[in-house]
């Protein structure tokens, strides 16, 4: 395999690790509470911004297109 | 006159940044230290022989290098012996996590099922760093969510 696709996947798994920890919360806070702060959001956002970016570099990759500088985090 | 405690010490070997993130705020919420991090296995090897933290959470897939460089070097040089070594990583296969504990890692885990239990034990160390202030660590006798059999 080429070894641009295997760290690209790393890549998506590490955001998506990070997203779901940004996303999980304490099972006793009531269910209409928000938890969420805007610095875990950004956080989120980040995380699947890093997924794309890797997601569109793969794609390009495996369809033999340029494979470019894809968005780095 | 009281010595005041110091926080727990944590170095962080990663090459992720975003994983480096997330491991760089669970540490400053649980009141411990960000000494230093770093991408790749020699520059790892030679913050830790100088920092000596008390916490070393060790990716494998490193820039350049492994985090089984690490371990090995950290073993064989006798670098910081009374610090917890715990691998987070990827490639979580028996075989790496056999060679893990063999080169003295205290815990692996599984970045993609098992990081939340790193940050849980990132909190639990602290704690325990907190409550038993300057006095050294007993290896045997630890709060947390060690893995090693």
């Amino acid at each position: 395999m080429d070894p641009t696709i295997g760290r690209e996947l790393y890549r998506v798994m590490d955001a998506l690790v990070a997203l779901k920890v940004q996303l999980s919360c304490d099972p006793h806070i009531p269910g209409e509470t928000l938890v969420l702060s805007a610095e875990k959001s950004r956080d989120a956002c980040e995380a699947l911004e890093t997924a794309s970016a890797s997601i569109k570099h793969l794609a390009a990759v495996l369809n033999g297109g340029e494979v470019g500088d894809a968005s780095r985090h | 006159m009281q010595e005041i405690p110091k926080p727990l010490q944590v170095y962080v070997v990663e090459d992720s940044p975003i994983i480096r993130r997330l491991l760089t705020s669970t540490i400053e919420a649980a009141g411990a230290v960000l000494v230093g991090h770093s991408a790749n296995a020699m520059t790892a090897i030679a913050d830790l022989g100088a920092l000596q933290p008390d916490l070393i959470l060790i990716d494998i897939s490193l820039d350049s290098g492994s985090g089984f460089d690490v371990l090995r070097a950290l073993q064989e040089r006798n670098l910081g012996p009374s610090a917890i070594k715990v691998v987070l990583t990827n490639h979580a296969n028996p075989e790496y996590q056999n060679l893990s504990f063999s080169l003295g890692a205290d815990s692996f885990f599984d970045k993609a099922s098992e990081t939340s239990q790193v940050l849980a034990l990132i909190g639990a160390l602290a704690a325990e760093k907190r409550r038993r202030g300057n006095q050294p660590r007993d290896p045997d006798n630890h709060e947390g969510n060690y893995n090693r059999n």
